[in-house]
């Protein structure tokens, strides 16, 4: 049952987080702003329409983005609720959860090429650089967390890191703000790429799916909500107390999707994008912190022997 | 929270590898201030007022505001928007990291009873972050904030080798840095009137 309410929250949150964002930056800059809601009609318009192929592109242009929703619907059954388990769970399925995301990177990356467009070929290729660099950060981190709870378990690591509640602020503090700026990468958002450019030579994301259209568009738009669910969800079983009760802590996840949406509104409304050339390295400084972090860990489980 | 102090000043170290503009180096150096209250402030172990109003003087006041607002001055003066490093950004965040890294294993093989290992270890981080970040840049403006980095290290080092020092070292140290920041700071607005700029390649030009 609660497996289910942990899919239900990551649901939840790639239904409000987009409107969030959108509704935080708006006020923030002075404007009135669209809805709350107003994500969720474009994805249901564009999925009332049909996709219009072009003759250059094969069948897996065609299947890549039911695919790339498919991965990111797989990664969030993994995703914990308060100690109990996603709907799967096993040992090591952080790096099955990763390499899903990985999964759905790839088709996108292919679906890109597959145009034969120059544009769409240049966005891969940043997509595929950033996510190579990013990588390192969120392995380090979760072999951080591992290290430190003696667990390769989502499920698990969360549990045992609430338990140990001393050292674990510490380690919350870090993990949140890694995971808060692996999600700003992964999900191509502001300083890495911005999803408002117009400029085809500055996009990142939006030059890959230009030729998307139609109901394809309308899964890679709920795929990218989907994306932010997920790592949501993860970053709200860093804070939720398990032994509360169930209901509070339902209520503890779906706040903590709130903040998370006017966290990267907020981040992005403040925020100037980067020069593509210094994109490397703000990505490298996340793997650094996430190594400190590690030897961190190394020194809580006393690998290292710090007085 | 001392713990949490230090790995966020470690953290700090990352983001000045490849800060380039001044102002952000300013936060910085501003952050490492408050930071190092922090950590000075828990590692008393009785509460004195004197001695708390002597840390919070070296480092809230002088460290995390005082020079920070100079150095903010010296730039606005010079017009200093960006400091140009001469590696380039993403191997300086390699060369921090495995700086802080070393420090780390360093530190795990001393043994030592007086010695304080978690405030050594980055104590030495932040020393030799400072030296790279001065021999990287040719700023003079980065040569002063590298400056102000070492000592931060020194102060922490301070700490990994008694819990406090004598009031009257911990003053003359704060002496020593108003003065040191106040001279470098003098020389870099001479430098920027003299030759329009505060690249040290300048300096080349002068002679007898």
């Amino acid at each position: 049952m609660m497996s289910f309410v942990a899919l239900l929250g990551v649901l939840l949150g790639a239904l409000i987080i987009p409107g969030i964002i959108s509704i935080t930056k708006a006020k923030l800059s002075g404007r009135k702003g669209a809805t709350l809601f107003q994500p969720i009609h474009d994805v249901i318009r564009l999925l009332r329409k049909s996709s219009v192929y072009s003759t250059t592109t094969s069948w897996l242009f065609q299947v890549a983005p039911t695919v790339y929703l498919a991965g990111i619907m797989g990664a969030a059954l993994f995703v914990p609720f308060a100690g109990y388990t996603g709907l799967l769970s096993f040992s090591g399925d952080f790096v099955f959860f990763a390499y899903l995301l990985g999964l759905t990177k790839f088709l996108l990356i292919l679906n890109a090429m597959d145009t034969g467009s120059g544009f769409e070929g240049m966005g891969a290729n940043r997509e595929a650089l950033y996510s190579m660099l990013v990588e390192p950060a969120f392995f380090t981190l979760m072999a951080s967390l591992a290290l430190i709870t003696n667990n390769t378990s989502f499920r698990d690591i969360f549990l045992t890191l609430h338990v140990d509640s001393s050292l674990s602020y510490l380690v919350a503090a870090l993990g949140i703000y890694l995971l808060v700026q692996i999600a700003m990468v992964e999900n191509s958002r502001l300083p890495v790429d911005d999803p408002r450019t117009h400029l085809e030579l500055t996009m990142i994301h939006e030059v890959m799916v230009l030729d998307n259209s139609g109901f394809d568009m309308g899964l890679i738009m709920m795929g990218n909500a989907l994306k932010f669910g997920l790592y949501g969800g993860l970053i709200a079983n860093f804070l939720m107390p398990i032994q509360w009760h169930p209901v509070l802590n339902a209520l503890i996840f779906a706040g903590i999707h709130v903040l998370f949406g006017i966290l990267i509104g907020g981040l992005e409304s403040f925020r100037a994008r980067n020069k593509i050339a210094r994109n490397p390295q703000f990505i490298l400084t996340l793997s650094s912190i996430a190594l400190i972090l590690f030897f961190t860990a190394l020194i809580i489980t006393h690998k290292f022997i710090l007085g | 929270m001392v713990s949490l102090s230090i790995v966020i000043f470690a953290v700090t170290l990352i983001y000045l590898a490849i800060a380039n503009r001044p102002v952000i180096q300013n936060r910085i150096l501003g952050v490492q201030g408050v930071l190092l209250f922090i950590v000075a402030f828990f590692q008393i172990g009785h509460f004195e007022w004197l001695h708390v109003v002597v840390i919070l003087g070296e480092t809230i006041l002088v460290k995390a505001i005082a020079i920070p607002l100079f150095l903010e001055r010296i730039r606005r003066h010079n017009e200093i928007i960006r400091t140009h490093a001469l590696v380039p950004g993403h191997i300086s965040v390699i060369i921090v990291t495995n700086i802080i890294i070393f420090s780390f294993v360093l530190s795990s093989s001393l043994h030592n009873d007086h010695l304080q290992t978690r405030f050594f270890a980055i104590a030495i981080a932040s020393m030799l972050t400072g030296m790279y970040f001065i021999v990287s840049n040719r700023n003079v403006y980065a040569h002063l904030i590298g400056y102000l980095v070492i000592e931060n290290g020194i102060f922490l080092l301070s700490l990994a080798v008694g819990s406090e020092m004598p009031m009257l070292v911990n003053m003359a140290i704060v002496l020593d840095i108003s003065f040191g920041a106040l001279i470098l700071g003098v020389f870099i607005n001479r430098v920027g009137r003299a030759f329009n700029g505060t690249d040290i390649s300048f300096l080349s030009s002068l002679k007898d």
